[in-house]
């Protein structure tokens, strides 16, 4: 049972495969880090979330219904999340490489742009007036390693993210001279589902050292964001700290940097995306065929796969899964948990213990909040799964199931194409 | 006791061990809500 309903009669009214969202633990973690942040820092602070990890309407309204803001990577982002109602200048626009339109819809609607590069200045220095300028905030990359997965890093100085740091003096030049932008922060990500938190305390140090830059040029920064990072866990051999001690590493880090160096606490921002909505979400499947390969192993598939779930064959990540209509059952078989996509390397679980099963039980797979339905894809031509909202015993569809139709919907057949279903010419 | 018998003893209950309102929710693997339905009888 999942925020008091049965994922077996979920599965039985809204289908298979289903992405299960519950609510209290989202918001749960929301007021953790507002709640942290609170306690620990001593100045103006905020949450605000990394919707990569999971954006669509309920979750944007969800997570803004607990006082923290949207941040945002793609006009499309930005779009949904306006649609939800959250509140424009609680946006933040990330992105390495935003387009004209991009810009100038977030510049339209009022939110904050995080510039990335020098094309994004000169963009926005054309799309903005002085009498409006732009609310900016610059990334910039600190050069600070961490241990995650090669493509999850980000704070490394070769990374495709932000401003190197050495070009900050050119930079603050370039904005003085600029009223159309308006710069009041800073900001670095060093990366995600990181379980040290001697980097976040680092990096602390590193912002507060261009705080210190930005003021000395004259620049009015009054917001430092430390991005997000923080892991989950995955298996039982995850160990990451709690959103409690990650947040008073971070916190403390800043306020400290700042007393040292006699300057007035900014605003602290942090980026919780995968940590705020990772372990609330689960996948159930229906469990399909099976195949022994002797003294090799057992494959058992499921109605779903690397469509629903693309984390396995990107990351090689490792998840953990039990059959819900048998929770209490013994395990007694090690089996690989395969998806129905025509590709060798769609595996959901390399390696899962599971009770004796057969076709048409219902397999849970855990900590699917983040980065699974946002990075689902239609491959294969498989219509992306629905996805309900659990919690006090009721769900609601927050996510229609696609149907086949759906899939044609942008598809266009040029008339010389067109086939005569009897002579397929 | 073999191995085998050893591991035929534990089952996904053990999951909901970690669950704990207490926890930060990133430190646990399911969601705070969990719990074994009634009807569960295995």
């Amino acid at each position: 049972m999942i925020g008091g309903c049965d994922l077996v009669e979920l599965v039985a009214e809204f289908g298979s495969p289903l992405y299960i969202l519950d609510e209290h633990t989202v918001r749960t973690a929301c007021r953790q880090y507002r709640d942290a942040l609170t306690r620990y820092y001593p100045g103006e602070s905020q949450p605000i979330y990394a919707s990569k990890a999971w954006n669509c309407l309920a979750v944007c309204a969800l997570v803004a219904s607990e006082g923290l803001g949207i941040d945002v990577v793609s006009g499309g982002e930005f779009y949904t999340a306006l649609q939800a109602g959250v509140n424009p200048e609680q946006l933040y626009l990330h992105g390495n490489n935003k387009s004209s339109d991009e810009l100038r819809l977030a510049y339209d609607q009022g939110g904050t742009i995080m510039v990335d590069n020098w094309l994004e200045l000169d963009l926005l220095t054309a799309i903005a007036s002085p009498d409006q300028p732009a609310r900016i905030a610059l990334r910039l990359t600190p050069g600070i390693e961490c241990h995650t997965h090669e493509y999850i890093r980000t704070g490394h100085l070769d990374s495709k993210f932000g401003f190197d740091p050495q070009q900050l003096p050119q930079v603050f030049a370039r904005l003085q001279q600029q009223p159309q932008l308006r710069c009041v922060g800073l900001h670095a990500h060093i990366g995600s589902q990181i379980f040290e938190r001697q980097p976040h305390h680092d990096l602390g140090d590193v912002l507060v050292g261009w705080y210190q830059q930005a003021r000395a040029a004259g620049l009015p920064i009054t917001e430092l964001n430390i991005g997000g990072g923080l892991g989950i866990c995955y298996t039982e051999a995850d160990d990451p700290p709690s959103i409690e001690e990650w947040v008073k590493t971070a916190s403390q880090a800043i306020a400290t940097a700042c007393e040292t160096r006699q300057l007035p606490l900014p605003k602290l921002i942090c980026e919780p995306g995968r940590s705020l909505i990772g372990t609330a979400g689960l996948t159930a499947y229906t469990l399909g065929s099976r195949k022994q390969v002797p003294g090799v192993r057992t494959y058992v598939a499921v109605d779903g796969g690397m469509s629903d779930n693309p984390r396995p064959i990107t990351y090689q990540s490792v998840y953990r899964a039990a059959i819900a209509n048998r929770f209490s059952a013994p395990l007694t078989e090690t089996v690989t948990v395969a998806g129905k996509h025509c590709e060798s390397g769609d595996i959901v679980l390399p390696t899962a213990e599971l009770p004796s099963s057969e076709p048409g039980d219902i397999l849970a797979v855990f900590a699917t909040g983040a980065y699974n339905y946002s990075m689902a894809s239609n491959y294969n031509r498989l219509p992306r799964p629905a996805a309900v909202l659990v919690g006090g015993g009721d769900a609601e569809l927050i996510l229609a199931r696609e149907t086949y139709t759906d899939l044609l919907q942008y598809d266009r057949l040029p008339s010389r194409l067109q086939l005569d279903a009897t002579t397929n010419r | 006791m073999t191995l085998t018998e050893l591991t035929a003893q534990a089952s996904a209950r053990r999951y909901l061990s970690d669950a704990s309102a207490l926890r930060s929710p990133n430190q646990n693997l399911l969601p705070l809500t969990a719990t074994v339905n009634a009807r569960d009888r295995w």
